[in-house]
C-alpha cells in the first residue's frame, strides 16, 4: 500500500466539492474546474508526497493552483490546443453543449430588464466588466473609481440579479 | 433581509472574490471552512455561480439589448390564415427564442376556452380571459401565467423540469429522482430527492424501507442481506455525467460498473483482488485509460489479452 499518499487522497475525496467550487469561479465554468480537479487526482495518486504535511489542505490547494496555472500557460501558448482540450472535454464529460444550457428567452429578457433597473454606477461596472470583457482594473480605470468600489459594484450586481430572477 | 438573502448574499461575494486572479491560498482555506459552515452555504454558492455563468453565455445577446433596448413585446406576425384561425380558438403565436427553444403564447379572451397539447406531450386547458406563454427548451419546460386559470397535465419527463412562474412564486413539478444499480446479484437503490420506499416482492420477505434523499440501500438478492448507508447522491449520480465515483467500495463492483461502460471485459485476478476496497474517481474516456488510471489510484496491476484485461493485486510488501 501507498501509506504516505493514502491520508491526502482521502482528504482529496473530502475536499473535492470544495475544490471544484473554487476553481469553477476563477475558469469560469464547472466543467473545466472538474477536469483540473482530476488531474489533481492522477497527480496526488502518481507523485512521492513528503511524508508529513503540515497543512494538507493548502497543499491540496497549492497543487491544484499549480497544475491551474501550467494549464493556463499551456493555454496561451496555443489557443488552437485550448480548443481541443474544450472539444474534447466536452467528449468526455459527455455534458449538454452549453448551447443547450442556454435558458429561454423569457430568461434572457428577464435578465435584461433586471440589468435595465440598475442603478447606473452598478449598471455602467456589469456592463463593462461582465458584457464588454473588461478586467477590474480596466473598469475601474474606465468608470474613474477604484477597483474595489468596482467589486463592490458587481457583487451588488450579482446580488440583485439573484434576489429577483426567479 | 432574510437568512436566505444573507446566504445569497455571501455567496455573490465570494463568487466575485473567487473570480478574481488575485485569489489565493488564504481565500481557499477561508473558503473551505465556509462552505462548511451550513449546508445552505455551497447550495446558495452553486445558484450564485449558476447564474454568473448564465450572464456570460447571455452576455452577447445580452449586450445588445442593454446598448439598443427593444420594445418590450414584439413578437413575429403569424400567417393571416393561421392567425384567422388561431382567432376563432383563441390566440397562439410561435416565437423563435435563442438557442433553438420557441415561445409560444397562449391567448383567450373572455368566456372563451382552448385546449393546448404541448410538444413534449402535456395538456394545458385554459379558461377564459387567460394568457400564458410556454417556453420548451432541451433542459427546462417553462411556464409563465400572465393572468387566468389553467389546468396542467404534465407529461412525465425527469430530464426537464416543469416549472410554472405565476407572479411572485413559482410552482414546480416535481418526481422523485432515484438511481437503482443491478449488477449481477448487488442491487443498490440510492435516492437524490423525494421519498421512495423499497419493499420485497413477497410481503412475507420483509418489512419495507423508507429511503428519503441521500440514502442508499444495498441488497444482495436472494438473501435478506440489506445495509443501510447515507451517501452523497450526486457521487452515484455521476455516471450520467460520464464519471465514475467510489468511497471506500468493493473494487468488484467498480470492476462491473466498468464492464457495463465498455466492451472488452474487466476482471479481476482472484477474490483478494476482487474485494479490495476503492476510493476514487474514474472518468470514463476510454478503457484503456481507465484502468490505467485504475492502477494509479489503487495496488494494482494490469494486463490484456485476446479475452480481455484482468486486473490484480499487487503484494502488500513494496516492490
Amino acid at each position: 500500500m501507498v501509506a504516505a499518499n493514502t491520508d491526502i487522497l482521502q482528504l482529496y475525496l473530502e475536499k473535492r466539492p470544495s475544490l471544484v467550487r473554487f476553481f469553477a469561479a476563477r475558469l469560469g465554468s464547472s466543467e473545466a474546474a472538474e477536469d483540473l480537479v482530476q488531474e489533481l487526482y492522477l497527480k496526488l495518486s502518481s507523485t512521492e508526497l513528503p511524508a508529513v504535511l503540515d497543512n494538507p489542505s493548502a497543499f491540496l490547494y497549492r497543487t491544484a493552483h499549480n497544475l491551474m496555472l501550467d494549464r493556463l500557460r499551456q493555454e496561451r501558448r496555443s489557443l488552437q490546443r485550448d480548443n481541443a482540450w474544450h472539444e474534447t472535454r466536452a467528449l468526455h464529460a459527455g455534458e449538454p453543449a452549453v448551447d443547450d444550457a442556454l435558458a429561454s428567452r423569457r430568461r434572457l429578457l428577464r435578465l435584461a430588464a433586471l440589468v435595465e433597473e440598475m442603478p447606473a454606477k452598478m449598471r455602467e461596472a456589469f456592463r463593462l466588466q461582465k458584457l464588454e470583457g473588461l478586467t477590474q482594473a480596466e473598469t475601474a480605470k474606465a468608470m474613474n473609481i477604484s477597483v474595489s468600489a468596482v467589486e463592490k459594484h458587481i457583487s451588488a450586481a450579482l446580488k440583485l440579479l439573484l434576489r429577483k430572477i426567479d | 433581509m432574510d437568512q436566505h438573502q444573507e446566504f445569497d448574499a455571501q455567496a455573490a461575494s465570494w463568487v466575485i472574490r473567487l473570480q478574481d486572479a488575485a485569489a489565493g491560498e488564504a481565500d481557499w482555506l477561508a473558503f473551505d471552512s465556509w462552505l462548511a459552515q451550513s449546508p445552505e452555504h455551497p447550495a446558495a454558492y452553486d445558484r450564485a455561480l449558476a447564474l454568473w455563468h448564465e450572464i456570460d453565455r447571455h452576455a452577447p445577446a445580452l449586450k445588445k439589448r442593454i446598448a439598443a433596448p427593444r420594445p418590450r413585446r414584439y413578437w413575429p406576425l403569424a400567417t393571416g390564415a393561421s392567425l384567422a384561425a388561431a382567432l376563432a380558438l383563441g390566440w397562439v403565436l410561435h416565437s423563435g427564442g435563442p438557442g433553438g427553444s420557441a415561445v409560444d403564447l397562449y391567448r383567450t379572451t373572455t368566456g372563451q376556452r382552448m385546449n393546448a397539447t404541448l410538444a413534449d406531450g402535456s395538456h394545458i386547458d385554459l379558461s377564459g380571459g387567460t394568457h400564458l406563454s410556454v417556453a420548451l427548451s432541451a433542459t427546462e419546460r417553462d411556464v409563465t401565467l400572465e393572468e387566468g386559470e389553467a389546468i396542467f397535465d404534465v407529461a412525465h419527463d425527469t430530464a426537464r423540469p416543469f416549472i410554472i412562474a405565476a407572479g411572485d412564486r413559482k410552482i414546480r413539478v416535481v418526481g422523485t429522482e432515484f438511481d437503482v444499480r443491478r449488477r449481477g446479484d448487488d442491487l443498490s437503490v440510492t435516492v437524490r430527492r423525494g421519498v421512495v420506499e423499497v419493499s420485497p416482492l413477497d410481503p412475507a420477505q420483509g418489512q419495507p424501507v423508507r429511503l428519503m434523499a441521500g440514502d442508499r440501500i444495498d441488497h444482495r438478492i436472494g438473501t435478506e442481506v440489506s445495509h443501510a448507508s447515507t451517501v452523497s447522491a450526486d457521487d452515484v449520480f455521476a455516471w450520467r455525467g460520464g464519471r465514475l465515483v467510489y468511497r471506500d467500495r468493493p473494487l468488484s463492483e467498480v470492476i462491473a460498473d466498468l464492464n457495463a461502460q465498455f466492451p472488452r471485459p474487466l476482471s479481476s485476478a482472484d477474490r483478494k483482488t476482487a474485494d479490495l476496497r476503492f476510493s476514487g474517481v474514474l472518468v470514463l474516456d476510454d478503457e484503456d485509460s481507465v484502468v490505467h488510471r485504475l492502477t494509479l489510484l489503487a495496488p494494482l496491476w494490469s494486463t490484456s489479452n485476446q479475452s480481455g484485461i484482468v486486473v490484480g493485486a499487487k503484494d502488500a510488501a513494496p516492490q
